[in-house]
């Protein structure tokens, strides 16, 4: 009983992959995806159903983000931005108008910052020299401040700065001074004022000279 | 006239001996001259009321009085004021304390007194000016003293620059004529 039926399942088997072999081969498969129309197939899909059976949580955790950025090129990609056009369409005026200038100002610790200021830094950067050279600044000076008497108080003072200079330079050599000394009593002159010899030998060198 | 440029660094800083040799020297002509004018006045109103004339020459031990008397006025009071007599000021210098704050009467007192103790044995007391780094002598170390320098010496340099300013303008105009 058995053995009939499984001689038909064998010779249909062979059969079929005869006849299946030869339709395959004798099918123009170009033709037929020619003849298929996919938009028509396309639309039965219910894509929206296929969604809805993606889990896209496993999806997206199965993707290497940081490959994926390793990958982008982004000195390409911000070639590629238009900023100038960007920019362009950004209304400056609207955001500024919209600023509440008063309120930030508010908000800025003024003292904070002028106590990061070293005002005296500022004020030693500016050369007094050459503004009082070249500009109308001297002449004002000179026609405030000048004087007979005040000119003669200047250069004997002066003379006399530059005498005790010269004397101290030679005391300084002669009691083989070094290091630094200081200049002035502490009240007067800070700690930084303390000065090496040689520097200030030099200086005063440079003083005399002049 | 000497650049004053590198004085302007110098406020506050010890007092050479030069300084202090020649505004001294200047008290001293200034005390004497002014003490000359006073006992001329005295001596010319005790003549014009008395109609006797006085020969202060023979008062040795009066004159010495009046000139100890006169100094001590002269300097402690001065110091006392300001820090500075005439002839400092002229100099522009400045006693102050050790420390660099402004002196007592005391301390004015003390250091007009101990003054012809540094003069005296030989100028002992007044080598510590030239050679000690804060330019002290006896009397400044009695009184717990010492001189700096007080002037203004930015706008003694200013004003130098303003000069030499104004000449270029005038030799530029020259030329220019």
């Amino acid at each position: 009983m058995s053995s009939a039926p499984r001689g038909f399942d064998r010779l249909a088997q062979m059969i079929a992959e005869q006849v299946v072999g030869r339709v395959v081969e004798a099918i123009d498969i170009d033709a037929l995806v020619q003849q298929v129309d996919i938009d028509a197939l396309v639309a039965r899909v219910d894509v929206d159903g296929l969604l809805e059976r993606v889990d896209v949580e496993r999806v997206i955790e199965r993707i290497d983000v940081n490959g994926v950025v390793a990958r982008v090129d982004v000195a390409e990609l911000i070639d590629a931005i238009d900023v100038e056009a960007i920019v362009s369409r950004v209304d400056v005026q609207a955001i500024v108008d919209r600023i509440d200038v008063g309120a930030l100002v508010d908000r800025i610790d003024v003292d904070r910052i002028m106590d990061r200021i070293d005002v005296q830094e500022i004020a030693n950067r500016i050369d007094v020299d050459a503004l009082v050279e070249q500009t109308e600044l001297g002449s004002i000076i000179a026609r405030s401040t000048s004087g007979v008497l005040t000119e003669g108080l200047d250069l004997i003072r002066s003379q006399g700065v530059g005498l005790d200079d010269f004397v101290n330079r030679w005391v300084n050599r002669a009691m083989r001074r070094h290091g630094e000394q200081p200049v002035g009593p502490p009240l007067l002159i800070p700690a930084a004022g303390a000065l090496p010899a040689s520097t200030s030998s030099l200086e005063q060198a440079k003083d005399h000279a002049s | 006239m000497r650049n004053p440029r590198g004085s302007v660094s110098r406020q506050g800083n010890y007092a050479g001996a030069i300084s202090r040799l020649v505004a001294f020297a200047a008290d001293v002509a200034i005390a004497w001259a002014t003490l000359l004018f006073l006992v001329g006045v005295v001596s010319a109103t005790i003549t014009f009321l008395t109609g006797r004339s006085i020969d202060f020459r023979s008062l040795h031990l009066l004159a010495i009085v009046v000139v100890v008397v006169w100094s001590l006025i002269y300097f402690s009071y001065q110091w006392a004021l300001s820090g500075k007599t005439i002839g400092m000021a002229l100099f522009g210098l400045r006693v102050v304390t050790a420390e660099g704050g402004g002196i007592r009467s005391r301390q004015a007192v003390t250091r007009t007194l101990a003054l012809p103790f540094s003069i005296a044995i030989a100028g002992l007391g007044l080598f510590g000016i030239v050679f000690r780094i804060d330019h002290r002598g006896w009397h400044d170390r009695l009184a717990g003293t010492c001189v700096v320098y007080d002037w203004d010496a930015r706008a003694a340099r200013l004003r130098w620059l303003a000069r030499q300013h104004d000449l270029a303008e005038a030799g530029q105009s020259r030329s220019a004529q």
